[in-house]
């Protein structure tokens, strides 16, 4: 590990990140607190309104960085991400689907969002597969393929949805949690905490899947198989997120980064500390989100503008490094 | 008795060409088997047929007695360890953990190496004399040490069966010897079995055993390194040698037939 006080640092870091973004909103904290108890209109904001939101919020973040990590060290490439692998635009094409179809049965968004976010991944995965291994250019370009497709079929359904659900299906495709509610949380936990929690405890399997097919076999792994179960794991975490989110792009690609940039590569503590990272981070920009303005800036904007220039910087920096 | 036994291997990437085409091999514990021959004629594949990267078509290799085929690739790992002609980076991991990655065949799927590991770890980084490199990024250490890396991680493995395609390939002639001679020590010391491919015929001679020339997927022959002869690699790559001894030093200078 590069600093173990950094790995503590984040990883305790959601606690106190959580706790200050209750108080941030359009109901000022000093009114929730009239003789150290709190009213009932406070109490109903602080626990049905922000508290899901933020848990939701953190679920996410760290869903998305942790997978993020998982994808970069199993396909061995430092620039993928769910977003970039078309994963989360497959996943937002299922969940639009679902929307379209079945209105009114929510349990089914996360469902198709799984199904076609995975067929998303193997698509890319098998189209970036070329003489038994991947190469960063190949799996870069079969997910810009595998993107552009499910972007494309997401625009059939918004040209079909009536103009009532047209403009649901857009504001969630920018990705938002105004949404939030204890429902929504519900929807999305099981899958995604699954898939953490697998991912969680391959960890350190990552490490020596990310030697390359030839060397992780001459190590005794089973290659086809715990590859598999990396990208179904990170596949129903972030499709049970998105399915609620919406898409929330960059996070799971420059959280890794930045962590691995503090706590060192060995994804013993890179996993860990991402989750807790990307959680903290997404809490942070939604706080922004949703206090900046008047109104709602859907999510994907600031994380994409804020991410954007620091993805430059890295770029710059060690560019040359990844062939 | 022999550790590994490779018997009639046939092997084609694809129908129209065999690159391996009948080999025969044996290596035996504590013994430095040196795999000679230009460049295309099979040694390579050969490695990854006995790691079970690749099927042969035709003939059997046991390890220990035991046809591959019915091992898994964990139980092969726990005998045999390997390191691969070329290495690509991609994490900035530090050495100690790409050294402490030999445990894997020992873990399950879900678990990481204990404190002792490590400890095992860096002891082995000490015997190869680079202790001191436990704690940088091995994508920052010369070519030397990066190979000297991967020989660590292949003993952390444990093994009993080492193989290491072209060893010395990248190297300066110093960091060659070192490399070599770490190889054969570690083969008398901890009665492994080695078999490596080389492109020099010098080296093959002052490190290794017994020598095993190959020609178009075929063992030419299989000899031992006093019985080497500038006649027997003029059959393999088609030039002609010249030996030159000096006292108990063999030589084995090209001859070089044009003149510029």
């Amino acid at each position: 590990m590069l600093s173990k006080r950094n790995y503590y640092l984040i990883l305790f870091s959601p606690i106190p990140v959580i706790l200050v973004s209750l108080g941030v909103g359009r109901y000022p904290l000093h009114l929730m607190f009239k003789s150290f108890s709190l009213g009932e209109t406070a109490s109903f904001i602080l626990f049905n309104i922000r508290l899901p939101r933020i848990l939701l919020c953190a679920l996410a973040g760290a869903t998305l960085s942790v997978a993020g990590a998982s994808l970069q060290s199993t396909l061995r490439n430092p620039l993928v991400s769910p977003y970039i692998l078309g994963l989360s635009q497959g996943a937002a094409f299922g969940a639009a689907l679902a929307m379209l179809l079945l209105p009114y049965s929510s349990y089914m968004i996360p469902i198709l969002a799984f199904i076609f976010g995975f067929s998303a991944v193997i698509l890319a995965c098998s189209l970036a597969r070329i003489r038994g291994g991947f190469s960063t250019v190949t799996v870069i370009l079969a997910g810009v393929i595998v993107a552009a497709i499910f972007t494309a079929l997401l625009s059939i359904v918004k040209f079909i949805s009536d103009p009532y659900r047209l403009s649901g299906i857009v504001f969630w495709t920018m990705g938002g949690f105004y949404k939030a509610s204890w429902d929504y949380l519900l929807l999305a936990a099981p899958g995604s905490v699954t898939g953490l929690t697998i991912l969680f405890f391959l960890r350190w399997r990552l490490n020596v899947l990310s030697m390359g097919d030839e060397e992780a076999k001459l190590m005794g792994v089973n290659v086809y198989r715990e590859r598999l179960l990396v990208l179904i794991s990170a596949t129903l975490a972030c499709a049970s997120v998105i399915s609620v989110s919406g898409i929330v792009a960059w996070v799971g690609l420059i959280v890794p980064h930045i962590v691995r940039s503090l706590v060192g590569s060995d994804n013993k503590y890179l996993i860990p500390a991402s989750a807790a990272f990307g959680a903290s981070i997404l809490v942070l920009t939604d706080d922004l989100c949703r206090s900046l303005f008047s109104f709602e800036i859907p999510i994907s904007i600031v994380t994409t503008l804020v991410a954007a220039p620091y993805f430059i910087y890295l770029l710059r920096k060690v560019g040359g490094e990844w062939r | 008795m022999a550790l590994i036994v490779v018997k009639d291997v046939h092997f084609a990437y694809d129908d129209s060409k065999f690159v391996l085409r009948g080999v025969n091999l044996e290596v035996k514990l504590g013994e430095v088997v040196t795999l000679l021959g230009p460049n295309g004629s099979g040694k390579t594949t050969l490695l990854r047929c006995i790691y079970k990267v690749l099927k042969p078509r035709i003939g059997c290799i046991y390890i220990d007695g035991k046809n591959i085929l019915d091992l898994t690739s964990r139980e092969i790992a726990k005998v045999i360890s390997g390191v691969p002609q070329e290495h690509e980076t991609t994490f900035p991991y530090r050495v100690i953990d790409v050294v402490v990655m030999g445990k894997t065949p020992f873990l399950d799927l879900f678990s990481a190496p204990s404190i002792k590991d490590y400890k095992v770890a860096k002891n082995i980084l000490e015997k190869l004399g680079k202790a001191e490199l436990a704690e940088r990024p091995y994508t920052q250490i010369s070519g030397g040490e990066r190979q000297l890396v991967l020989i660590a991680r292949a003993l952390m493995q444990n093994p009993r069966v080492m193989l290491l395609d072209e060893p010395t390939k990248h190297l300066d002639i110093v960091n060659k010897m070192k490399v070599l001679s770490i190889i054969k020590k570690l083969a008398v010391e901890k009665r492994l079995a080695v078999l490596m491919t080389l492109h020099d015929p010098n080296e093959a001679i002052m490190f290794s055993d017994k020598i095993v020339l190959v020609k178009e997927g075929k063992v030419i022959c299989s000899i031992s390194s006093e019985e080497l002869t500038a006649e027997s690699l003029e059959k393999v790559y088609g030039m002609p040698f010249r030996l030159v001894k000096d006292g108990n030093v063999k030589t084995i200078l090209p001859v070089l037939e044009y003149t510029v």
